[in-house]
């Protein structure tokens, strides 16, 4: 498991609705409703520890991200969208310090090698 | 068992109509009595008994450090299951430590700014006392200038802090966020009047996922009920004098919750 802390601006429309990718439109909307009645201007819910600019930054997201999510043709848009971001955010995951673990081809070699000597050792056997 | 903890104003005997006593948690500290079993007094309601705060409340309310761990120490001890603990107002290290030292430990809040406010500087002091102790148990001397830092400058958010400790070092910043993700406090809002107040514990737990890293439960809201106040006069339970009110079902719902609640209670050091 690697670390994941988020600025409501860095997460996808799932992260800052709270729901997982797999929701239904029912939950979606339950969770868009607590999300807007969070951060409505008159709400109390974000009193004295957010900001107006991140208030509103957030509630726009809400907003955008419910538009999105709740428009069966946007959602499947956006999912092919957040896999593909998420398979490059993989490869630059923090534990990656050094270039020379990308050499993935050298990896498959190896590893295609044991297959086909294990193999043998199978049929020798 | 209830432990009153409030040290600053321990109040819990008059909730259960009890008014002398002939021990109290100040025998406890003065090594009068050497066990806390023995502060113990049988309550008018079978199966709980409770340790009362003491009526000094100067000496309790500065408790020093040694006394502290002494209380934590034997309510650990303890074979009974359910121990509450009623711990007082504010952030002081005492009822931040009573607070992690519950598993959960419940936040009450009244649908008022003020009241909310309190709630999140308590919230964000737990935390940060939280990942000191986890410095100090790993002994992470690199990062203990930065919780430091945190400390007195209170304006800097936890996301700030927790990307700072990520920068310094990574690999013990995994083991701190995940100890943080142990940490699960329960909320109840308390004299929920409107629709909006009923809406209010939903939302906090929204702004805390984003804003303060961690994951908040909500137990429920209980009703206003101008009764309560009547009961207290009278100094008898609530929940005896007004078994089928609202008040009274929505604190039967909110223990349930509790009792099949289980998580990981924080280590206190």
């Amino acid at each position: 498991m690697t670390m994941r802390i988020k600025k409501t601006e860095e997460m996808n429309f799932y992260e800052i609705l709270n729901v997982p990718p797999s929701a239904s439109q029912q939950s979606i909307e339950q969770a868009y409703t607590v999300g807007k009645n969070a951060f409505e201007e008159d709400s109390l819910a974000h009193y004295g520890l957010v900001n107006q600019e991140e208030r509103e930054r957030t509630l726009r997201r809400i907003e955008e991200a419910f538009k999105t999510l709740s428009t069966p043709r946007k959602r499947r848009r956006y999912d092919v969208k957040i896999l593909r971001i998420k398979s490059e955010a993989d490869e630059d995951a923090y534990f990656r310090t050094t270039t020379e673990k990308l050499v993935i081809e050298d990896t498959d070699t190896g590893s295609r090698a044991a297959f086909w000597s294990r193999l043998k050792r199978l049929f020798k056997s | 068992m209830l432990i009153d903890a409030d040290l600053g104003g321990p109040n819990l005997h008059t909730f259960l109509g009890m008014r002398e006593s002939d021990v109290d948690l100040g025998h406890f500290f003065t090594n009068q009595v050497t066990d806390l079993r023995d502060v113990a007094v049988p309550t008018p309601f079978s199966g709980l008994t409770l340790v009362r705060g003491t009526e000094n409340v100067l000496f309790t309310a500065n408790l020093n450090y040694y006394k502290k761990l002494k209380l934590i120490r034997h309510i650990k001890a303890f074979e009974s299951k359910r121990v509450i603990i009623d711990i007082g107002t504010g952030a002081a290290y005492n009822c931040i430590d009573f607070f992690l030292l519950s598993n959960p430990g419940v936040l009450v809040i009244n649908p008022e700014p003020t009241s909310i406010e309190n709630a999140y500087y308590f919230l964000k002091s737990c935390i940060i006392r939280l990942l000191k102790m986890y410095i100090n148990h790993f002994q992470l001397q690199n990062l203990v200038k930065v919780v430091s830092e945190q400390i007195q400058d209170t304006s800097r958010s936890i996301y700030s802090f927790l990307s700072e400790v990520i920068s310094r070092d990574r690999h013990h910043a995994d083991l701190l966020f995940r100890g943080l993700k142990r940490f699960r406090p329960c909320l109840i809002v308390n004299k929920a009047r409107t629709t909006k107040d009923m809406l209010l514990g939903p939302s906090m737990v929204n702004v805390v996922q984003k804003y303060l890293v961690i994951d908040l439960e909500f137990l429920g809201s209980i009703p206003t009920d101008e009764n309560v106040s009547v009961s207290l006069q009278d100094m008898t339970p609530y929940v005896r004098q007004n078994p089928d009110s609202e008040v009274t079902r929505a604190i039967a719902s909110i223990a349930g919750k509790l009792e099949i609640r289980r998580t990981p209670a924080a280590e206190i050091r």
